[in-house]
């Protein structure tokens, strides 16, 4: 009987330790057994790629590593070798990542001084190079080098398009632009692999819980065009070495759709470069504010008749360039008497303009202002994300209006717009009186090519009827002639629309009289609009600071080689012309015009 | 006719007569172990580990000696107890002397590729000879010389265990030797000395570990004062610097009172003081086996998913002999462990059994002598793994890895049922 007790007792007490440990304690040891070997291998998605509208890359990544080093590792086998009366490892191991890596001795020998255990040699080396040096150091059986996945962002165009592009951080995070507005899109889904280790920190097979391959990132096509791109930069490049103004600022659209075909700002910045100046980083067509001049007299005039206040033909007494109004004077560059309204537009007279919008009445000014798109942010492209950095820009509530600001206003001064707000809005009377919103994300496409979202021309608002668009058509077409402001911009072979616009800066909060913003923006043909071009001046230097001086060349620069690269059939017998665009016409005459 | 009616009618009442559920319960247990042992040392999943087929191997030779020592009279074995006896005390000395060395002890013996643990067969003849001897000097126990005698059968041996060094079996030893003298009817002030002097040793074994734990602490405040650590240090420049720093952790200038090892008091130091301190990881077996066992949990992780035991964690050297109930508890949970208790639970209740039903004192004292033997292993064994008791190497019976133990199980086994069968004469 004891000895059965005494068995029952230690049976019974060996029962209620493995119930305290297994029932009991079981989470709390279970826990402690997983941290201890349970490890995330993270199975890296690879970044998509940005396309342009033809699929060519503009932005792609590829696989790489960090090669880093553990300076304890080599020191352990030094010892080992030494030992063994073998030579040192840690001559050969320099010897050959300065070969391979192609860096300094001296860095490498300092490194392999480190106490830490992970010292990174270099990052982003490319996949062949880090097979050659880990063959070399399989054969050499060299120890101690770790390598890491990394990835490499890489922008085959260097500069250009790289405001819209923007740029990836170290981590390979959007920072700008498309990279960042469409980082969820672009980064694809890395995998893992959940997988139990031994002892030594090497993975068992056999325990892999969960393996997911990665998903990599889509691609993202968007709506430029390399070449217009280019050919807008390369364009402005010129001009801004010519005039060096402090920004520049060069927009193409497609007014029947909205698309984005080129958009550019100077001064601009290298996405790989390392060290970017934070002043080039802004994509001054989004994100800064001008006084757009009179490239806003448009506005005023387009909703004049839209409400068939005025027509083209009305004749406005331009008070012969000094106009009082409501205890102020407002000057015109030329004094003006009677002037159609075509001819207020083709003149650029801001008298004329500013007793249009007091026909058209504040609210009716004000509403046609909101209704052009200005005072609010032009991009969405969908769940609430706008561009990166776009502003509003500044359109007052009609309630802090003065007497005098509808007149100023009508000028386009006393608002503030972005470029992009400007070109949207012409853009707007070239498309028949339809404001679209512009595009710049074309389609997101998988690995395969399978098409994941897509984004439509999509119409924000009508803001003129179709008629008074033509008409405003027509009244611009006769500020791009041989009597307008701007004959600089006329384009051989097609009619052009556009306006000029010459802003006084606001410098510490006064008007300066040196110091402008030039603009010109503007659509052809007219006929059948397949282009508009803005560009923009930030104070240009020299004698010529006027909008049509300085921007409208720009612009027939960029209409002429466009229109031959996307095989625009001219709409009117070449005529005038300089030598330049002629020789450039004739060459495409060739080709193209039967 | 091939036999006699006589043969027959014997066969017959033997088969009948048979505790056939022992050996349904050796065969669950032996599966089981089998199982383990693969879990424990699989490394490949296609392919079966050797010591699977190396323990197969034993478990047949095992059942084989079970069968014939279950049939074959118990007295005989005694009576022929003082050859192998004087043997094993040979081997002992031998291992000593020409003993092939693993895992820091000299315990096996080395002979035309067979390795044998002449330990675990000191275990079975110092049974054999002390029941037997015991047996004859029933009631004549209270005679200091017959005393002496008898305790000296069974201290030489565990003093030659002790010197392997091999404190774990040396205690089994020696606990057998007790436990058969108590049921010999030793007289009871003998016990009571017994008891008074371990009393005497308990200060002495609280007062050395105290002094070993002080030690310890102060050549770690010597060593980071110098602030090297062992992986850096130019006094240990070797290519395996943990087991250079284990092997001069003897610490220099301590002296135990009782002759321990550093080893020794580094278990009991594991046992009281569990989570001070730890400069070398010696609480790692322990804490990694009660990991394994409460991971577990209520069912276990399932056949081969113990990924304590896979990782490593629990190392590979002892997992799948000293720590196999650690490998099973992890993989069959809370539900596994009291299946396992109860095969063991029957197996030793029917040993006491068979005790007390034994046709005489030899049978009496053997079927208690092995009974015991069996529950010191069982209880000990599971104890350690639990983290109840200092990790003393005594293996699973009949779970753990090992032919000479397995083998020294099956015979007692087999003595168990032959005292059963031969309780009385044919």
């Amino acid at each position: 009987m004891t000895v059965a007790g005494l068995l029952l007792a230690g049976f019974g007490y060996v029962g209620f330790r493995l119930f305290d440990l297994q029932v009991t304690r079981h989470e709390e040891l279970a826990q402690e057994a997983s941290r201890k070997h349970e490890k995330k291998i993270v199975l890296p998605a690879v970044r998509g790629s940005i396309l342009d509208r033809n699929e060519n890359q503009l932005a792609h990544s590829v696989a790489a590593k960090v090669v880093a080093i553990d300076p304890q590792c080599v020191r352990e086998q030094d010892l080992k070798r030494s030992k063994a009366g073998r030579p040192s490892m840690k001559e050969e191991l320099a010897a050959v990542l300065s070969e391979q890596l192609g860096l300094p001795r001296l860095e490498i020998d300092l490194k392999l001084l480190d106490s830490r255990r992970y010292v990174v040699l270099k990052r982003k080396v490319l996949q062949e190079e880090t097979g050659q040096l880990a063959q070399i150091l399989r054969e050499r059986k060299l120890q101690g080098v770790i390598f890491d996945e990394d990835q490499v962002r890489t922008y085959p165009n260097s500069a250009l398009m790289s405001h819209v592009l923007g740029y990836v951080n170290s981590e390979g995070r959007g920072m700008d632009g498309v990279e960042l507005l469409m980082q969820q899109e672009l980064q694809g889904q890395n995998g893992w692999r959940r997988t139990e280790c031994d002892r030594q920190g090497r993975e068992i097979v056999v325990f892999r819980n969960e393996d997911f391959s990665p998903t990599h990132g889509y691609n993202v096509m968007l709506t430029l065009d390399q070449v217009i791109q280019s050919i807008t930069e390369q364009e402005l490049d010129k001009a801004v070495q010519k005039c060096l103004p402090d920004g520049a600022v060069a927009i193409v659209t497609r007014p029947s759709t909205g698309e984005v075909l080129a958009i550019t700002s100077r001064p601009t910045f290298d996405p790989m470069a390392a060290d970017k100046k934070i002043e080039t980083l802004r994509n001054r067509a989004l994100t800064d504010m001008i006084e757009p001049g009179s490239t806003y007299k448009t506005v005023a005039v387009a909703a004049a008749l839209d409400q068939r206040i005025v027509t083209l033909d009305d004749r406005i007494y331009c008070e012969n360039g000094k106009f009082l109004y409501a205890g102020r004077y407002l000057n015109d560059h030329e004094p003006y008497g009677m002037l159609t309204v075509a001819e207020v537009l083709m003149h650029s007279s801001n008298i004329g303009a500013a007793k249009i919008a007091l026909l058209l009445g504040k609210e009716r000014m004000h509403r046609a202002m909101l209704d052009f798109g200005f005072g609010a942010r032009t991009f969405d492209e969908g769940r609430g994300r706008g561009w990166p950095g776009e502003i509003r820009g500044v359109v007052h509530p009609l309630r802090d209006w003065s007497k005098v600001s509808i007149t100023r206003v009508a000028m386009g001064h006393e608002v503030g717009v972005t470029p992009m707000q400007m070109v949207n809005a012409i853009a707007a009377i070239a498309n028949g009186g339809n404001l679209m919103r512009p595009q710049i994300i074309r389609r997101v496409v998988d690995g395969n090519g399978r098409v994941i979202r897509e984004f439509f021309p999509q119409v924000r608002r009508r803001v003129v009827d179709p008629n008074a668009a033509h008409a405003m058509t027509d009244a611009l077409c006769r500020v791009v002639s041989m009597t307008g402001t701007a004959q600089k911009a006329m384009v051989p072979g097609f009619s052009v629309a556009g306006k000029t616009g010459t802003a006084q800066k606001v410098v510490n909060g006064e008007y300066v009289h040196d110091q402008f913003f030039s603009s010109f923006c503007g659509y052809f043909p007219a006929e059948d609009p397949a282009l508009c071009i803005y560009v923009m001046f930030d104070n240009p230097k020299g004698k010529e600071y006027y909008g049509g001086a300085v921007a409208a060349p720009v612009f027939r620069e960029i209409a002429i080689r466009t229109a031959s690269y996307l095989n625009l059939r001219p709409t009117q017998p070449i005529v005038a012309a300089s030598d330049e665009s002629k020789g450039l016409l004739r060459a495409a005459g060739k080709r193209r015009v039967p | 006719m091939l036999f006699s009616d006589k043969v027959k009618t014997v066969a017959r009442e033997v088969i009948a007569d048979f505790r056939w559920h022992q050996v349904f319960v050796i065969l669950a247990l032996m599966g089981l172990s089998l199982l383990s042992i693969y879990s424990a040392t699989c490394k490949d999943e296609n392919v079966i580990p050797k010591a699977v087929y190396g323990q197969l191997k034993w478990f047949g030779i095992g059942l084989a000696l079970y069968f014939f020592v279950s049939l074959v009279d118990y007295h005989w074995f005694c009576r022929k107890a003082w050859f192998p006896y004087l043997a094993v005390l040979g081997l002992l000395y031998a291992v000593l002397k020409m003993g092939k060395k693993m895992y820091g002890a000299y315990r096996w013996i080395e002979w035309h590729g067979i390795t044998v643990q002449p330990s675990e067969f000191a275990k079975l003849t110092v049974l054999l000879l002390l029941c037997h001897y015991l047996s004859k000097s029933m009631g004549t126990l209270n005679e200091w010389r017959r005393l002496t005698i008898a305790c000296l059968l069974f201290l030489i041996p565990a003093c030659l265990i002790n010197k392997e060094p091999d404190l774990g079996t040396a205690l089994v030893v020696v606990g057998i030797g007790f436990v058969l003298l108590f049921l010999a009817g030793a007289p009871h002030r003998f016990f009571i000395y017994l008891g008074a002097g371990a009393l005497c040793i308990l200060p002495l074994l609280i007062c050395d570990t105290y002094r070993y734990n002080n030690h310890l602490k102060k050549i770690a405040s010597q060593k980071s004062a110098k602030s090297s650590s062992w992986v850096t240090a130019e006094k240990t420049p070797g290519a395996k610097p943990r087991d250079e720093a284990q092997k001069k952790n003897a610490p220099p200038g301590f002296k135990s009172i009782l002759h321990l090892k550093p080893h020794q008091l580094d278990r009991v130091l594991v046992l009281v003081a569990p989570g001070q301190l730890d400069p070398l990881g010696k609480r790692w077996n322990r804490d990694q086996s009660l990991i394994a066992i409460g991971s577990g949990g209520l069912y276990g992780k399932g056949w081969r998913k113990g990924d304590v035991t896979r990782g490593g964690y629990l190392p590979g050297t002892v997992s799948h002999n000293d720590f196999i109930f650690a490998v099973f508890a992890e993989e069959n949970g809370f539900v596994g462990g009291v299946i396992l208790t109860g095969l063991y639970a029957i197996l030793l209740l029917g040993g006491g059994r068979i005790a007390t039903k034994a046709g005489d004192s030899l049978g009496m004292l053997l079927a208690g002598g092995i009974t015991f033997l069996l529950f010191f292993h069982v209880f000990v064994n599971i104890g350690m793994t639990l983290g109840v008791l200092p990790i003393v190497g005594v293996p699973l019976p009949l779970m753990s890895y090992g032919g000479s133990f397995v083998v020294v199980c099956m015979i007692c086994l087999g003595l168990l049922q032959s005292v059963w069968l031969h309780r009385k004469p044919y």
